[in-house]
């Protein structure tokens, strides 16, 4: 008691309220966030689009699959069941925007009724992408330390690395200007909506997939036909 | 930023080796309201925080020492991030942490021995300040050590003897220390309003 008297634990608690807070503030809050909080919307557009040129789209009915890997199997090809719900959501939005929909291309052209300036292409692809990587899990080593069998050894690493893995789906729509292309003669999109999320849920995916989508336009006002 | 750090050390040091009735060693319950730009990315209150101050009377009226705090904000929220050129949305959970290592003076109005002393004082020193924004899998994390200064106006008054409730408003401004992710202005201002117990003791 001598060495730790009232006064120096008085004038020690500042010092032991400031490393707990240091290490607290190493951490930052878990909201307990679930797979569909993990999925995240993206928009941009072309600078100096003016949206309202157009006054029509047309779209395949095919989503594209883009696996850059070298392996011939395609990791999304369980996602296929949805393609039709995706592509009809897809049109309703933009029919929703005013756009109209054409279903015959060789009417679109010069000297024919639709003006190829006017016609958007929307397009709609589906990609895969894998993470991994480690993390060092510093409280459970501290806690564990404590109990009988662990020990302090437990203190370092890798007693306490912990590794992750994880693979995101995204789904990617892109409206481009009719006939148009860039100088790479790649479909050069004036607008583009990208809805990624966690992949290996496949009860909650239609929903999120819908969600994903709406939200695209929603969060692109500026997306309507012209008159 | 070696040398701040070496000079608030030696300023601790000074303060914690000087007689025992020049001086006073308090912690603080600290909260944090954003203002200005900071607000825009977190509109909420932080009643995480907490601080350390020593202080060493040089007059009756006046004292100088250093303050240790830190303030601790994280929010919930699925907002529109408008871009350049677009958007990003989806559930985000956005955090500020705010160390600040701050010297500071405080010229007291009333008598020396009175109960209750109102202050108003400048603390002047470095933040460190760590933003980061989640969302979806993606985390974007954006760390700076910023100048700051900070006006305060606060009252110490004696619950019993050679102990104080101290409180007080301060005013945290952090100049500009590099950039934004989008390349803007990386100025952070708060209010912080401290509430906590001194003592009138020295430092070991």
């Amino acid at each position: 008691m001598n060495v730790l008297s009232k006064r120096s634990l008085r004038r020690l608690a500042p010092v032991l309220v400031l490393v707990a807070g240091l290490v607290m503030g190493g951490c930052y809050q878990d909201y307990g966030l679930s797979v569909q909080d993990y999925d995240a919307y993206l928009t941009g557009y072309a600078p100096g689009t003016n949206f309202q040129a157009f006054k029509y789209f047309v779209m395949p009915d095919t989503i594209m699959h883009i696996n850059p890997g070298t392996s011939l199997t395609d990791p999304l090809a369980s996602a296929r069941k949805y393609d039709k719900q995706i592509l009809s959501l897809t049109a309703s939005n933009l029919l929703a925007r005013g756009f109209t929909r054409l279903t015959d291309t060789t009417q679109i052209g010069p000297g024919r009724p639709y003006d190829p300036n006017t016609v958007l292409v929307a397009l709609i692809g589906q990609f895969s992408t894998d993470h991994s990587g480690y993390y060092y899990d510093y409280w459970y080593g501290y806690w564990g330390g404590y109990y009988p069998g662990w020990g302090y050894p437990g203190y370092y690493p890798p007693a306490y690395v912990n590794t992750y893995t994880y693979t995101t789906g995204s789904n990617v729509t892109e409206l481009v200007q009719y006939g148009k292309s860039n100088a790479d003669k790649r479909a050069a999109p004036v607008w583009v909506g990208i809805a990624t999320g966690l992949m290996g849920t496949p009860s909650t995916a239609q929903s999120r997939l819908a969600t994903g989508i709406n939200r695209t336009f929603e969060q692109s006002p500026y997306l309507y036909a012209g008159q | 930023m070696v040398k701040i750090l070496k000079t608030l050390v030696l300023a601790a040091l000074l303060t914690a080796t000087a007689m025992g009735q020049n001086q006073m060693s308090g912690i603080t319950w600290n909260m944090g309201f954003p203002t200005g730009r900071m607000a825009d990315f977190m509109d909420k209150t932080s009643f995480s925080g907490f601080g350390i101050d020593f202080n060493r009377f040089v007059g009756d009226n006046t004292s100088v020492g250093v303050s240790f705090s830190w303030n601790y904000w994280s929010e919930l929220n699925s907002d529109i991030i408008n871009l350049n050129n677009g958007a990003v949305s989806g559930t985000q959970v956005r955090y500020y942490n705010s160390f600040a290592m701050l010297l500071n003076a405080r010229y007291y109005l009333s008598e020396k021995n009175s109960d209750f002393r109102p202050y108003a004082g400048i603390n002047a020193g470095t933040y460190y300040i760590t933003q980061r924004l989640d969302i979806g899998v993606y985390s974007f994390q954006n760390d700076h050590w910023h100048f700051g200064l900070a006006p305060e106006a606060g009252f110490l008054m004696e619950v019993s003897r050679g102990t104080y409730l101290n409180a007080n408003f301060r005013y945290n401004y952090a100049v500009k220390s590099g950039t934004t992710y989008s390349g803007q202005d990386n100025t952070l201002a708060y209010w912080g309003i401290n509430v906590g117990l001194d003592w009138a003791t020295g430092w070991f």
